[in-house]
């Protein structure tokens, strides 16, 4: 009993959650899609056209935040920005105090550079932030966790009990759904729009982390659900996750799964 | 009084974990390896040091890794879990529990011999009567152990109609159960290959004590539990202590059955069917083995594969490793892990005509669980 009111409360807890970040993502969504196509790490290329810069320097915009943060050389600066439509405004730029040889120049064009820009542009992985006029920084995407549209992954995800089996496979172009064991795999198209859907839900998961999650219950054990598995290949490398319940997997693939479930149920 | 004996068993678990000055019991101790116990989770070495942090004499007596954070907030149930755990280990490793014969596995320290037989001596004769009284694996010698534990069941049948699961789907399981763990399934090969001589008999009986019947329009009852409860439009429970509760109903989400393992609350205690899958009903799920499984886990047994790759262990030492269940009716031999899976064991989730047998390890852990002090212990009292 203790268990389930626990497990209530846990469930309780999430959808609090879930609920938090659909309101805040339900706001103006023509600024949403722009502060979702910005929202990332960048490594700032150049600076008024200037290529002749340190690698190490970044910039950071959050996503529902309006934080934009980064390292200019030899410190870290810290702003807020607002957008709408293609002008963006970063104010209340601050920066850590420390002293460094011979890059506090380049921090200090750069701080400068930041300070007049009230554009931006992104195309590609590449942003560039100008005053209307000119560019004046150019900085490129950071893909640690990758978030390349024209990324090949391949996401499968199977759920089987005793008596029930579902595998979903997904790739840019197709998506496949076997319902049975030994049935015959038929591909169906997927659509632009469902493709950029899993990448945006594969971008906020570290996929190489995957294998390490731990499932928050385990009622597979006594058949009280369906066991579940995610599967994503990233060019040739598979990383799969630990046995996880169907309806409750683990918090960082949670999304991504409701995606696969979602799409897979109203493909036609 | 079954919390009297968890009481019991928790206090001796005390005193066999912890006294020093107990030859015995601390060497017998020893070998009870506990490290690769899981409750809920995978291996998380770093709640090794929160444990031993804790005050509880029990938790920091041994070592403790595995534990789920969602365990962790309810320590009531992970600790009642692995106490089941060590005692089943302990049980196992002692066999004739703890060297003393008639010493209850983690009551050895407090029960004396007593002459009962009248025989003059207090001796073993005295802790394994011929016919009176319970002595299923007990410790007693093969020979004189050939009592049959009896189990009765109270059937909940939660239907949409009245009579929608017949009596006959009834009778029809009972006596699966009858056969399956009495080791008479007839779908077994003379020839077990690599198997030969593990198959078990449990020496279990299982008699109706009573069919509960409710109608109910519900569609699906998931596995929440919410079939316990007649608050909810269920059966409640009948004394889960003595009785093995199953219901039958539709659960959905193709679940076939689940169950409960010893240590839940006793509320819910028991196994759920759903009702095409509960007695001879024809298909390839409809042999009455979904029943059997889910005995298997309210009498503490894992799945084969362990539920999780090929180091993680269902605790039994005569069942082969595996990463996964196998399904349909696989050929043989199906390798997985390096060595042959035991497909056929009753603990996977191939077909119902497939699955044919339970092994010697596997008995054991079962029997632990009625042993003197064991988890279902009044099963047998």
């Amino acid at each position: 009993m203790k268990l389930l009111i626990l497990l209530l409360t846990v469930f309780v807890l999430q959808s609090c959650k879930c609920q938090n970040e659909t309101s805040t993502m339900s706001g103006d969504s023509e600024q949403e899609k722009q502060t979702e196509i910005l929202y990332g790490s960048y490594t700032i290329s150049s600076i008024e056209t200037n290529r002749n810069l340190p690698g190490n320097l970044s910039i950071t915009f959050g996503q529902n935040t309006n934080k934009v943060s980064g390292f200019s050389g030899c410190n870290r600066f810290f702003g807020t920005y607002t957008i709408e439509k293609n002008s963006i405004f970063i104010s209340n730029l601050a920066t850590t105090k420390m002293y460094c040889e011979n890059v506090m120049d380049v921090e200090q064009y750069l701080l400068k550079a930041l300070s007049n820009v009230n554009m931006f542009l992104v195309k590609n992985n590449q942003i560039n932030l100008n005053n209307g006029d000119a560019i004046l920084i150019e900085a490129s995407k950071d893909s640690i966790y990758s978030i390349q549209p024209e990324n090949n992954y391949l996401i499968e995800y199977s759920v089987s009990s005793r008596g029930f089996y579902k595998q979903i496979t997904i790739n840019k172009k197709s998506i496949t759904i076997l319902e049975q064991r030994a049935g015959t795999p038929e591909a169906k198209g997927l659509g632009e729009q469902n493709w950029k859907t899993l990448i945006k839900a594969i971008s906020s998961i570290n996929i190489k982390t995957i294998p390490k999650l731990e499932a928050p219950s385990k009622a597979f054990q006594y058949d009280g659900a369906a066991i579940a598995r995610l599967k994503i290949t990233d060019n040739g490398k598979t990383y799969q996750t630990q046995p996880f319940d169907h309806g409750n997997p683990p918090k960082e693939i949670a999304n991504l799964v409701k995606e696969i479930l979602s799409i897979s149920e109203n493909i036609e | 009084m079954k919390k009297l004996i968890l009481a019991f068993a928790a206090l001796s678990f005390i005193l066999t974990s912890c006294s020093n000055n107990e030859n015995d019991i601390t060497s017998e101790q020893s070998k009870i390896d506990m490290s690769d116990f899981y409750v809920y989770t995978n291996a998380d070495v770093d709640e090794t040091s929160k444990l031993t942090a804790t005050k509880s004499p029990i938790k920091s007596c041994y070592t403790m890794v595995n534990l789920n954070r969602l365990l962790k907030e309810n320590p009531g149930l992970e600790k009642k879990m692995y106490d089941i755990e060590y005692f089943t280990r302990q049980f196992i490793a002692g066999k004739k529990p703890t060297g003393t014969p008639g010493g209850g596995p983690g009551g050895g320290t407090t029960d004396p011999i007593v002459d009962t037989d009248g025989d003059g001596t207090p001796d073993s004769s005295d802790l394994c009567p011929n016919e009176i009284g319970p002595s299923y694996n007990s410790g007693c010698p093969d020979n004189i152990n050939d009592y049959t534990l009896t189990i009765p069941l109270v059937i909940n049948i939660i239907e949409k109609s009245p009579g929608q699961v017949t009596d006959a789907q009834i009778d029809s399981q009972i006596a699966i159960l009858n056969i399956d763990f009495d080791n008479r399934n007839l779908n077994k090969p003379d020839d077990l290959k690599i198997f030969t001589g593990v198959d078990a008999d449990f020496d279990i009986k299982f008699t109706k004590h009573i069919v509960n019947r409710v109608s109910s329009k519900k569609k699906n009852w998931g596995t929440r539990d919410a079939m316990k409860f007649s608050s909810q439009g269920g059966i409640d429970a009948t004394d889960t202590s003595t009785y093995l509760n199953i219901w039958v109903c539709e659960i959905g989400r193709g679940i076939l059955g689940y169950a409960q393992f010893p240590g839940g609350p006793e509320v819910t205690d028991g196994v759920v069917i759903g009702p095409d899958y509960f007695g001879e009903t024809g298909g390839n799920y409809g042999h009455g083995r979904t029943v059997t499984h889910e005995i298997g886990h309210w009498l503490n047994l894992r799945h084969i594969w362990g539920d999780g790759g090929c180091s993680d262990d269902d605790f039994v030492s005569d069942t082969p490793s595996s990463d996964g269940p196998n399904y349909g009716c696989p050929a043989y031999p199906t390798v997985n892990c390096n060595s042959t899976d035991m497909t056929m064991n009753y603990m996977d989730y191939v077909y119902d005509d497939c699955m044919y047998m339970f092994t010697n390890g596997q008995k054991d852990r079962a029997s632990a669980l009625f042993a003197i002090g064991g988890y279902r212990y009044s099963f047998v009292d």
